[in-house]
């Protein structure tokens, strides 16, 4: 019984987990590559699970496969996300990029408020059904039940970082990235556009928000109003891994997931105040996260 | 230097204190002075409208009970209107979102009375909201109908005042409460309840209800209590931590997107004692949001059904009409009640917000869509719906809500 | 008469203008609305001094507002104390945790510090919604009508009640300002290292920060506690730390007069879109981005910008210093020189993982000598003068400062001890004047406490000016007079340098240590430097000069040592050292090259 318990509880931290550090890598990759972030991440979650739910349910209501309306969902979502990501970048944070100022914390918050407003203008004031390709199957083990539709989540959360991961280290763009965040003048002198690499950083946050959202979308019952609990936790990970090591924010994603879960396990009610006072804990004793750098810097 | 800067701070303070003496008078009651006014010209000369106030949360966690209770008092003013207002006096519905923030809530409150001269209000959604500004509505003497709060004190703040101005139209803690653990207890003969609420106001209220109330009453206290943040995205820990206790019945006390989160957890988990929810659960969202999960074992408390008769079919039909969908169709049925007591108030009173409040209290002939009596209220009782309107209702095979056996 | 107009300004005006104002908007909505905004501006200004002056940033200053709320919500209801007493008693215990937060982040930075006062409001947060028996959760609690000396405060007093702690705490704001306080605020928020090797203990004044903020904030939800007479923990949530942060910024960070604009447009400006029931969130979202494209520093700094406030705005610099004298001769202020040890590096090494920067290196330096330290690029003399100054804790080996050790000591502690230095790369105050700049650097010599900062009793103007005419001689001395009220920043590179020497020397130091003081700099400028230098060496200042021009090295050093690969290879005077085949090999990569470059040997 107890063992199951915790197994449950393990299983479940994982799911969850992964689905906050696909979220969150948007902030590794736009921070390294601008010392900025979209504050209002979430609210893009919440517009790629909107957006992919109403795509499913219009093909499959013409008569369409699931497969068929998850593959051009998860395709719409890239697009459109993509584009809110570039958009943000060019109205929010290109305009106010001074080294000096907090501005963009609030510029991006400005946009969410407006995708926000926006969404449920839309999609109304209420919570929605997102459904999963998998429906409601759940595949029982005996001694536990676990959803179809987590294990999807959990796969492709590890297929995304992979192919994030190859992404960043193989290809000329990764490359070019990892320059940029290095040396941003050295890099720009090499014949990299820090400008386009910026642009390129925001659109690939934007889409890796947009495919959080999609796959999330079935475990939340999104609505106009979720975005800020997702982006909040989505952060709290990246931060607890150390916001410029991509495989920390996955662990941190995992860790967080699973300990919350856990907690739950003595008490359900006070789970999130666990979770912020094991963040406190944390950066009280490392300031750069479990898995950032610790760089001494040069005088 | 020191000292001359204090004597001068305290020649300042001395001053502001005089001065602080002959403050001028806060013109709290503007209102019914100019209402009063207009009603005494209103059929001469003007035609101006005058505005009813809906102070509720079209924004953030309860929005969708404002969009419920907005279609619902929108409705019941457009037919005052279209039937030629108050001796041609159209009334023009003012609404301001609280966004489910107390202090919002005070603010657009008072901004109603003293900007708006309003004669009379509508909301809030939140049991919270609802506190923190009805002194205000009292003291300016405007009579409040509250749609959706169910906190058991809103109508109990002011019991003992000479004139209460709050009334409600919805079903509240206390005898939600007492309905469920009627059922339990008297009839079943349950002793061991589990408790499972989300930490909003409206979780956290019932909670409170419920303990209070077993105790009072049977002396016993629930086996386990499980809150979860209604953010929360996964409620099978809490189905978990109640088969661990061996319950042999679940109340819940959370709004409609948690009891769809908890339908969920139970599929997945599986569960073995019956549910039983409050009204909140009843809300067709519910059913959009998980289908034929509602199905079995599950219980709430209602007041109003679609087709529970006639009239409600009709103000179904009538929703269905004006806006295509109806959101939440026990919001709206309340929001329009209520707004309804008001109007039909107007219309034999005149827009005296004072008369307006008397004439509420002491209606003998209404006629509302939810469970709502002819008589709904007495000076010693502000809530139109005590136990014998509420009833536990279950889905069908049908997914129709009917009556629970 | 400075003084009769600081009255006028600060006090007199505002005070009379919230005297007016119910008589002339005398409603219900309106008054609440002022409490409203009278509030939020006492928080406000408490922000502005954290994230405009010290460059820090709170996304959790709701979380002080809360324990300001529900502390003086209980301790007058519970207690039974007044509730003026409770306010302020509240206000402190706030004050306590924004010093327990500050603590918690010392070490965090950019979006890892936003984290930490995020948990922090968060968990406030949940706290007060799940302790119902304490803070009756989202459901709420009742508190009292206000009440002073047995007088019930109606809405319009507790209006002018607030409005009079308003213009007390904007007045000792004013004052924290335009004083030391103030400056050093930014001083650290600009750059913690510099900061430090003048001797201003950071972790000590960023904790002030926080909990001088978080004492405003505390002020401000006990404030809030009775306004409503109700508080409620659905209140307290992290959107209010978005507005707050939202109301510094925009209004203009770490501007005098920014808060009052920013909350005029976080409490103003909803106001206007009541109406807007469906789009209100939007509206606001689209104004404050528009306002954050077109005005970045906010609208406070976008005016000051205009010409006509500039100039304004520099005359008043000028006039609250008063008269900065150039008819009497500038003299180097020094401490008495010491001959014999004065400093000693015993067997010292800094290792990083594996990589041995400096390696069981021993240096002596001589009171009233300039010594040299000269190596290649990688040697290790910068790391050596991170290890002098404190900035790196060495990893081995002892630092002995006239026979003390010294080897433990943060960079604020040796500067205690009187050693300061400069930098390779530039560490200006950048938000600073070049005047205030020096004076931060006579941070150790200033007397006056907060308090007595906080009312800005004359001897604290006394002294500012002491030291403003002081700081002025520096920079006579360093030629930088012309300079002295313009943005350290917008200097050129040489005359930075010769700014951060000014600055080092403020603090009366025994030794001062110059990182490459003519890096960057053009001809011309080394020229001044050197002469600079010279002229510290001549009036028995201790240097120790790290330099790679090797003229102004030969000219000026009375010893040199030289560094190569962390080691020290060779120790002598100018002459030993130009003639050291180790000295020449490390530079230019052994004989054989030297033979190439000379044309004695040909390659093939």
């Amino acid at each position: 019984m107890e063992l199951t318990d915790i197994l449950k509880a393990l299983i479940n931290g994982l799911v969850y987990g992964s689905v906050y550090a696909i979220i969150a890598q948007g902030y590794y990759i736009t921070f390294i590559t601008t010392k900025t972030l979209n504050f209002g991440q979430g609210d893009f979650v919440m517009l790629g699970s909107l957006i992919g739910l109403s795509t499913f349910i219009t093909i499959t209501a013409t008569g369409g496969s699931v497969w068929i309306a998850f593959i051009a969902s998860l395709l719409l979502v890239i697009v459109i996300l993509g584009i809110c990501g570039w958009g943000l970048e060019q109205v929010a944070i290109r305009p106010l990029k001074s080294w000096h100022s907090i501005g963009w914390i609030l510029s991006t918050v400005a946009v969410s408020m407006i995708v926000r407003n926006v969404a449920m203008l839309i999609w109304g004031r209420d919570v929605l059904m997102a459904p999963s390709p998998f429906g409601r199957a759940i595949l029982d083990l005996g001694i536990m039940k676990i959803r179809y539709h987590d294990i999807f989540v959990l796969v492709s959360a590890v297929v995304i970082m992979l192919l994030l991961y190859v992404f960043l280290k193989k290809s000329l763009f990764g490359k070019a990235l990892e320059a940029v965040a290095f040396n941003r003048d050295a890099a720009s002198l090499m014949g990299i556009n820090p400008r386009l690499m910026a642009s390129i950083a925001f659109i690939i946050a934007g889409i890796l928000a947009g495919v959080g959202g999609v796959l999330v979308g079935p475990m939340v019952h999104p609505g106009a109003f979720i975005g800020l609990f997702l982006g909040l936790k989505a952060f709290a990970v990246a931060i607890i891994g150390g916001i410029e090591n991509p495989r920390g924010i996955f662990i941190g994603g995992l860790l967080l997931g699973v300990l919350e879960n856990l907690f739950t396990l003595y008490s359900t009610s006070m789970k999130e105040a666990a979770a912020f006072f094991l963040i406190l804990v944390i950066l009280a004793v490392l300031p750069q996260g479990l898995f950032g750098k610790r760089v001494k810097e040069k005088f | 230097m020191k000292k001359s800067s204090a004597i001068i701070l305290v020649a300042f303070m001395v001053l502001f204190t005089i001065l602080a003496g002959c403050s001028p008078k806060v013109e709290e009651t503007k209102t019914n002075t100019n209402t009063a006014a207009s009603s005494d010209s209103g059929d001469s000369s003007s035609k101006e409208p005058f505005n009813i106030g809906l102070a509720i949360s079209m924004s953030g966690g309860t929005a969708l009970f404002g969009e419920g209770v907005k279609r619902g008092v929108d409705l019941a003013v457009k037919e005052f209107n279209d039937a030629g207002g108050y001796e041609g006096q159209n009334a023009n519905l003012v609404l301001y979102d609280d966004e489910a923030k107390p202090e919002k809530s005070v603010e657009i409150v008072q901004k109603l009375i003293s900007q708006d001269n309003i004669v009379a209000l509508v909301g809030p959604a939140n049991s919270g909201n609802a506190m923190a500004h009805i002194q205000f509505t009292q003291e300016a003497k405007i009579p409040e109908v509250v749609p959706v709060a169910t906190g058991t004190q809103i109508t109990q703040e002011f019991k003992d005042a000479d004139k209460n101005y709050i009334f409600r139209v919805a079903p509240l803690d206390g005898v939600q409460v007492s309905a469920i653990l009627k059922e339990l207890i008297d009839k079943q003969g349950l002793t061991k309840l589990g408790v499972i609420h989300d930490t909003e106001g409206y979780g956290q209220g019932g909670r409170e209800d419920i303990v209070k109330q077993m105790k009072e009453n049977y002396n016993m206290e629930p086996t386990v209590i499980s809150a979860f943040d209604p953010k929360e995205l996964n409620l099978e820990p809490s189905i978990r931590e109640m088969n661990n206790a061996g319950v042999e019945a679940v109340i819940f006390y959370g709004l409609a997107p948690q009891s769809a989160k908890l339908l969920e957890a139970r599929f997945n988990e599986g569960l073995d004692a019956p549910i039983y929810a409050t009204w909140a659960t009843g809300d067709p969202t519910v059913l959009n949001l998980v289908g034929d999960l509602v199905k079995g074992d599950l219980f709430f408390v209602q007041s109003f059904t679609i087709d529970q008769n006639d009239v409600a079919k009709k103000f179904h039909e009538k929703v269905m009409d004006t806006y295509g969908e109806d959101v939440f169709p026990i919001a709206t049925a309340q929001g329009y009640d209520s707004a309804k007591l008001i109007l039909d108030a107007i219309t034999k009173v005149g827009l005296d917000s004072e008369k307006i409040r008397d004439q509420i209290e002491s209606f003998t002939d209404f006629e509302g869509v939810t469970a709502i009596k002819s008589e709904p209220f007495t000076k010693d009782n502000h809530e139109a719906f005590g136990i014998d309107e509420v009833f536990i209702a279950t889905y069908n095979d049908d997914l129709q809500i009917v009556a629970a056996e | 008469m400075i003084k009769a107009k600081w009255w006028i300004y600060q006090i007199g005006i505002p005070l009379v203008l919230l005297y007016a104002f119910p008589w002339f908007f005398n409603n219900a909505h309106t008054i609440h609305v002022a409490q409203t905004f009278l509030i939020t501006y006492i928080v406000i200004v408490g922000l502005n001094l954290l994230v405009g002056l010290s460059n820090q940033l709170s996304l959790g200053h709701v979380g002080f507002y809360a324990i300001g709320a529900y502390a003086s919500a209980i301790l007058t209801m519970k207690v039974g104390l007044n509730f003026f007493a409770s306010i302020l008693i509240s206000a402190l215990i706030a004050a306590v945790f924004g010093a327990i937060v500050a603590l918690l982040s010392l070490r965090a930075k950019g979006p890892y510090l936003a984290m930490v006062t995020i948990a922090f409001g968060e968990l406030v947060s949940i706290i007060a919604n799940r302790w119902v028996d304490v803070t009756g959760g989202p459901a709420g609690i009742k508190t009292s009508v206000p009440s002073l000396f047995g007088f019930e405060l109606g809405p319009i007093q507790y209006m002018w009640f607030i409005g009079l702690l308003a213009i007390i705490f904007t007045a000792g704001a004013t004052n924290i300002f335009r004083g030391r306080f103030g400056r050093t605020f930014t001083a650290f928020g600009n750059s913690e290292v510099a900061s430090e090797v003048l001797g201003i203990n950071v972790r000590k004044w960023k904790i002030l920060a926080f909990s001088v903020s978080a004492f405003l904030a505390g002020v401000g939800g006990g404030l809030f506690a009775f306004q409503n007479q109700f508080i409620s923990s659905t209140t307290f949530e992290l959107n209010l730390s978005i507005m707050f942060l939202i109301a510094v910024i925009i209004g203009g960070s770490g501007t005098k007069i920014g808060p009052i604009i920013g909350t005029v447009v976080i409490i103003g400006l909803p106001q206007f879109l009541h109406n807007f029931v469906d789009y209100h969130l939007m509206i606001f979202g689209g104004i404050l981005l528009i306002a954050l494209i077109l005005l970045p520093d906010g609208i406070v700094g976008a005016l000051t910008k205009l010409s006509f406030f500039k100039k304004f705005s520099s005359k008043k610099v000028n006039t609250e210093l008063g008269i900065l004298h150039d008819d009497r001769e500038a003299t180097i202020d020094l401490p008495d020189g010491i001959s014999g040890k004065l400093l000693e590096l015993q067997n010292i090494s800094m290792h990083f993982g594996g990589l041995k920067a400096i390696d069981d290196v021993e240096i002596e330096v001589l009171g009233g000598t300039v010594h040299g330290i000269i190596g290649p690029n990688g040697s290790g003399k910068s790391t050596t003068v991170n290890v002098l100054s404190g900035v790196y804790m060495p990893s081995g080996g002892n630092l002995l400062w006239k026979g003390k050790n010294i080897t433990k000591y943060a960079p604020h502690g040796i500067a205690q001890e009187g050693i300061t230095r400069t930098f390779q790369n530039l560490q200006l105050f950048e938000d600073m004047s070049v005047l205030q700049n020096v004076m931060v650097g006579f941070h150790r010599h200033f007397k006056t406490g907060f308090l007595k900062n906080l009312l800005y009793l004359g001897q604290v103007s006394n002294e500012e000016r002491y030291y403003a005419q002081k700081a002025y001689d520096l920079l006579r001395i360093v030629g930088l007079e012309e300079r002295a009220y313009e943005k350290a920043s917008d200097l050129p590179y040489g005359e930075q340098r010769l700014v951060e020497i000014a600055r080092g020397l403020a603090l009366k130091p025994d030794l001062l240590i110059l990182d490459e003081p003519a890096a960057g700099a053009s001809p011309k400028e080394i020229e001044k430097i050197m002469d600079v230098i010279q002229r510290l060496k001549n009036a028995g200042l201790s240097i120790i000069l790290v330099e790679h021009h090797m003229d102004i090295v030969m000219n000026i050093c009375d010893y040199i040592t030289v560094l190569d690969f962390g080691k020290k290879i060779c120790e002598g005077t100018p002459e030993t050292i130009q003639n050291d085949p180790r000295v020449i090999e490390a530079y230019l990569g052994g004989e054989e090259v030297n033979q190439l470059v000379a044309g004695t040997k040909f390659v093939g």
